[in-house]
């Protein structure tokens, strides 16, 4: 059920004395509320919501937020705020006073939208309640308090680039997460996967998880102490560890949390957050996402991670330097290999000819182009062939030697259908029993050739 | 001796003739086995209620209502299952398990009938004639499906499918004389008896068990039949045949010193061998008297009389003659044969549609089909080699009729009219190279070409140094293709890259007016009255407020004044 029936449902279904409640709590008017209908329409207003948030604790805040993220849950997800007194009792025991109190506290403050649903399955009545944040609100939560600080802080590039090491034999594994890095065929793989900086910003949680030993909890809504740290932190503000403990509590309810301090220290060992020192104190956010040098105008003469000077129409790579978006983008456009130790790229009219416009037409291409001719030559034959031989799969091609039924199928299947010449035609793969109702109408039948 | 019975006149008798088509109806089934699987039931292992009734349907059987069904299953539908089983056709678990230490009776998980084609396939080669003896040898040699009931799967204590007649009830039966019956043999000398019979008499059945009691009184039970079991305890002639006032009453046998000791034991199984192999395989017909019976239970010479048909000496006697088939000028094909002519059927029914119900079992078979453009189209699909028009040459032995040999002849060309190419990639391009080449299956246009193995045909163009570009079009759409490519496919629109432009909506203007009563009465009352008076409105009952739109005003007036007597409503 979306939010807006549940609204529409709620709006329906309360009580006079609940209706009044939030007209107090958000501060409507008697008009704004006289009709239950148009009342659905006031409610998701931003109508007196400020004030409502504000006599939220805390913990209440950081709950909805994690609701915003969750949906539509039922009151079990309350758990995490409001504690049982009786964990081990049925359903309706251990929920019913936090029911009580998430009425008290949420629903009747004109905050929480709440709404019984009748599920299959669900036996107890308690348990057909649903619960969720209307979108709109989520702009006007509080956000946990952090620090503005324009000092960029400190990213620790160890780990990233004993990982890229690793490739050439430079630096043994440095963790025991299996996912192995090489060069095979000309391309450079992470855990058997085309290298990307996607796929490295996975190792590196990967990582973060194993090292911690956590794990996302088998209770609905929450998340694994690193989920919740990445969503938790900015990537502009200063956080201190003892500012996203509370909200790590209810995002990770029935996980194993380790301290919010040995969690961020080993998201900045790991190469994912920056860190900062204020009054004496560690700080964190995270960390930039990777770009290139220039993303949009083209490259310096020197780039100082490329050697060209190497060896005719090879590049060398500095892997101590070169930022991981131009590894992934030269990973695309060049053959790679590892000679002595050291890896070296070059042209290759295969990944060139794979690699889609804009990623020939990139900045990074058009560098290669200048400073190394051999790369240039390959490039515009690449630029002059291309889209001139072209494979179609995932087609259905047939031969129609009946004018008039070929007529009708191209008149109902209409663009949907390609006419190859006076015989042949080919359609996607999903329309075939479209065709076969034509051909059956017509007293038509399929002779089928397979490969 | 010659077989001189006495001749009766059936018109004061109730007459049984069975219009089950053995082999037909046991075909429907596999047909249908093959289609569906079959689960049967856990419990009962029985065949399922829904598919039960699917399959009486196509038999042309009326099932009973659902809640009958325990009382009223349709026991043809089980009879042929059996069949198929005891011919090895089907097979499926028999024995169950035993899911609990408690259990009293096994459970049948996810036990699917199983249809072996191979062994269909054999019994498919045979003649029909053949395949109907087939089916009395297993009739003839059949034993019970469950171990425990095999002394008591006879004539004697099993109810056939179809007769009408009770049983013995089978208490005692696992010893005394029954287990040392030969009942194969028993039945066989039977069959030899009744097949020398003239064929469309009617005679009196009372007169066959008078004359077995002269001449064959040991027919059934030997002179000298074991006078112990196997515990040593003495055996009775007819220990195991209680007569009663109920069928279940098993307090008093009959007395071998009896003078009818014979008629009571003998001549109600000849009875009962008559509704079993030679009714279910329509040798005979049988005729019931009328009347209540009122002796003692089992019943007893309630079969008055019975007839034997044509095709059961035929049968016996190897007198097949091959089914004959004629093509009409209308298209129509009659197929007609002694027996069912199940390969034939199939071959001519692919063909075409049938248009008439076949002649119920009881005398030839007779079957019309019509033949069908698009279904000869789909056969010459499936087996292009196949000369329809020699085939059916074949089968009726003469030349067709002209204008269905000349349509046949076009409808042959039809099955290559529409030819589906499935697993293939289209390969555009201006230049193609040599090595291409043998990966070619059509060659569509000078730049299009139909090519097998696209992954070898990709790799080899990049080894060539074309720089291929492969597009793999999702399920429902084509992708569209860059600008600068080279080809026929659909390409993206110039459209996409111009600014957008705002859609322009039409909206209709509806003047709604609302109306809020101050107590339930009054608003429960111009409902009622705006109802009666047809008008469309729209209601709020908890905050009691109509809505109608504006230009239903003069109704809503009209119903103020028609209330104005009862309520005096004024709108502020």
């Amino acid at each position: 059920m979306s939010v807006q029936q549940l609204l529409s449902s709620m709006c329906a279904d309360l009580s006079d004395a609940d209706l009044n409640a939030i007209r107090k709590a958000r501060g409507f008017s008697a008009g704004e509320t006289a009709s239950r209908t148009s009342f659905a329409n006031f409610y998701i207003t931003s109508v007196g919501l400020n004030n409502a948030l504000k006599s939220l604790s805390a913990e209440e805040n950081i709950t909805l937020a994690l609701l915003h993220e969750a949906g539509e849950v039922d009151v079990s997800f309350f758990e995490r705020l409001y504690s049982t007194d009786n964990p081990h009792g049925t359903f309706t025991q251990r929920y019913k006073p936090i029911f009580d109190i998430v009425k008290r506290n949420l629903v009747r403050r004109g905050l929480v939208v709440m709404a019984e649903v009748k599920m299959r399955g669900d036996t107890v009545q308690l348990q057909h309640w649903r619960f969720a944040l209307p979108p709109d609100f989520a702009p006007y939560l509080l956000p946990l308090p952090t620090i503005q600080n324009a000092q960029t802080g400190q990213v620790n590039e160890r780990f990233t680039r004993q990982k890229l090491l690793q490739l050439v034999g430079a630096t043994p594994g440095v963790t025991n997460v299996p996912f192995a890095i090489k060069v095979e065929q000309g391309s450079l793989y992470l855990n058997n996967q085309i290298f990307s900086s996607a796929a490295f910003r996975a190792w590196q949680i990967a990582t973060w998880e194993h090292d911690l030993k956590t794990f996302k909890p088998n209770v609905p809504a929450s998340l694994s102490p690193i989920e919740a740290a990445l969503k938790l932190l900015s990537s502009e503000n200063w956080m201190a560890p003892k500012e996203i403990e509370p909200a790590l509590k209810i995002y990770c309810f029935g996980s194993n949390t380790p301290p919010a301090e040995q969690l961020l220290r080993k998201g900045w060992d790991l190469g994912l957050l920056s860190r900062l020192e204020i009054a004496s104190v560690h700080h964190y956010r995270l960390a930039p996402a990777p770009t290139p040098i220039v993303s949009t105008h083209s490259y310096p003469a020197l780039l100082d991670w490329a050697d060209t000077a190497f060896k005719p129409g090879f590049v060398k790579i500095d892997l101590n330097r070169i930022p991981l978006l131009d590894l992934e983008q030269i990973n695309r456009l060049t053959h790679l290999a590892v000679e002595n130790g050291v890896l070296i790229a070059s042209p290759s009219l295969v990944k060139l000819g794979r690699a889609s416009s804009t990623q020939r037409n990139s900045p990074l291409s058009h560098w290669l182009a200048q400073h190394v001719p051999a790369f240039g030559a390959v490039l515009e034959t690449v630029h002059a062939k291309w889209g001139k031989t072209i494979l179609h799969e995932y087609l259905l091609v047939a031969r129609v030697r009946d004018l008039s039924l070929r007529v009708q199928l191209e008149r109902e299947l209409k663009d949907k259908l390609v006419v190859l010449d006076d015989h042949f035609i080919a359609f996607p793969l999903e329309l075939r029993p479209n065709v076969e109702k034509i051909l059956k109408k017509s007293g038509f039948v399929v002779k089928t050739v397979k490969s | 001796m010659t077989l001189l019975l006495d001749p009766i006149d059936p018109k004061p008798l109730d007459v049984l003739m069975n219009d089950r088509d053995l082999l037909r109806d046991m075909f429907t089934y596999l047909d249908y086995a093959r289609e569906r699987s079959i689960k049967r039931m856990t419990r009962t292992n029985e065949i399922p209620w829904s598919d039960l009734v699917r399959i009486a349907k196509l038999l042309n059987i009326d099932p009973p209502e659902k809640d009958e069904w325990r009382y009223a299953r349709p026991y043809w539908v089980d009879f042929i299952d059996s069949l198929a089983l005891r011919l090895d056709l089907v097979s499926y678990d028999l024995e169950g398990e035993y899911r609990g230490q408690t259990s009293q009776e096994p459970s049948f998980v996810d036990n699917f009938i199983t249809v072996d084609e191979t062994r269909l396939n054999k019994f498919l080669e045979l003649s029909p004639a053949n395949q109907e003896k087939s089916i009395l040898e297993v009739l003839n040699r059949a034993k019970s499906t469950h171990g425990y009931d095999e002394s008591y799967f006879n004539e004697f204590f099993h109810y056939g499918p179809l007769g009408n007649l009770d049983v013995f009830e089978s208490w005692g039966s696992g010893t005394g004389v029954i287990p040392t019956l030969k009942f194969p043999e028993i039945r066989t000398f039977l069959l030899d008896l009744l097949k020398n019979l003239p064929s469309g008499h009617w005679f009196s059945v009372q007169s066959l068990i008078a004359y077995l009691k002269a001449n064959h009184p040991y027919f059934l039970i030997p002179q000298s039949f074991p006078k112990g079991d196997r515990w040593g305890q003495p055996i009775g002639r007819y220990d195991n045949f209680h007569e009663g006032k109920s069928i279940d009453s098993h307090e008093k046998s009959v007395p071998p010193d009896a003078s009818d000791a014979f008629e009571r034991v003998e001549g109600r199984y000849i009875e009962r061998f008559l509704e079993y192999i030679p009714l279910i395989m329509r040798f005979v017909d049988l005729a019931y008297d009328p009347h209540e019976y009122s002796g003692l239970l089992p019943s007893r010479a309630m079969l008055e009389a019975f007839r034997v048909n044509e095709r059961f000496p035929r049968l016996l006697r190897n007198e097949e003659s091959l089914p004959k088939v004629t093509v009409q000028p209308n298209f129509d094909v009659v197929i007609e044969s002694d027996f069912y002519p199940v390969r034939m059927i199939q071959q001519v029914a692919a063909l075409g549609e049938q248009v008439s119900n076949p002649a119920s079992g009881h005398g030839v078979y007779v079957g019309i089909f019509q033949l069908k453009k698009a279904s000869v189209a789909s056969v010459l699909v499936q087996q292009p080699e196949l000369n329809i028009i020699d085939l059916l040459k074949n089968m009726t032995g003469r030349d067709l009729p002209q204008n269905v040999q000349i349509e046949l002849e076009e409808w042959a060309g039809h099955a290559d009219q529409f030819v589906l190419y499935e697993n293939f990639a289209l390969l555009e391009t201006v230049h193609l190279p040599v090595e291409v080449e043998s990966f070619i299956v059509e060659k569509i246009s000078p730049t299009i070409n139909l090519v097998r193995s696209p992954e070898k045909v990709f790799a080899l163009l990049e080894r060539l140094e074309h720089v291929p570009l492969c597009i793999k079009h999702p399920a429902l759409e084509f992708t569209l293709l860059e600008e600068t490519t080279a080809s026929i496919f659909p390409k993206e629109p110039a459209w996409n890259k111009s600014p957008k432009q705002a859609r322009q909506v039409n909206v209709s203007r509806i003047v709604t007016i609302s109306y809020q009563f101050p107590d339930q009465e009054a608003f429960v009352a111009i409902q009622k009255m705006l109802a009666e008076l047809r008008c469309p409105f729209q209601s709020d009952p908890k905050m009691r407020i109509i809505n109608i739109q504006q230009k239903e005003q003069s109704r809503f007036d009209e119903a103020l004044e028609k209330l104005a007597g009862d309520l005096l409503i004024e709108v502020e």
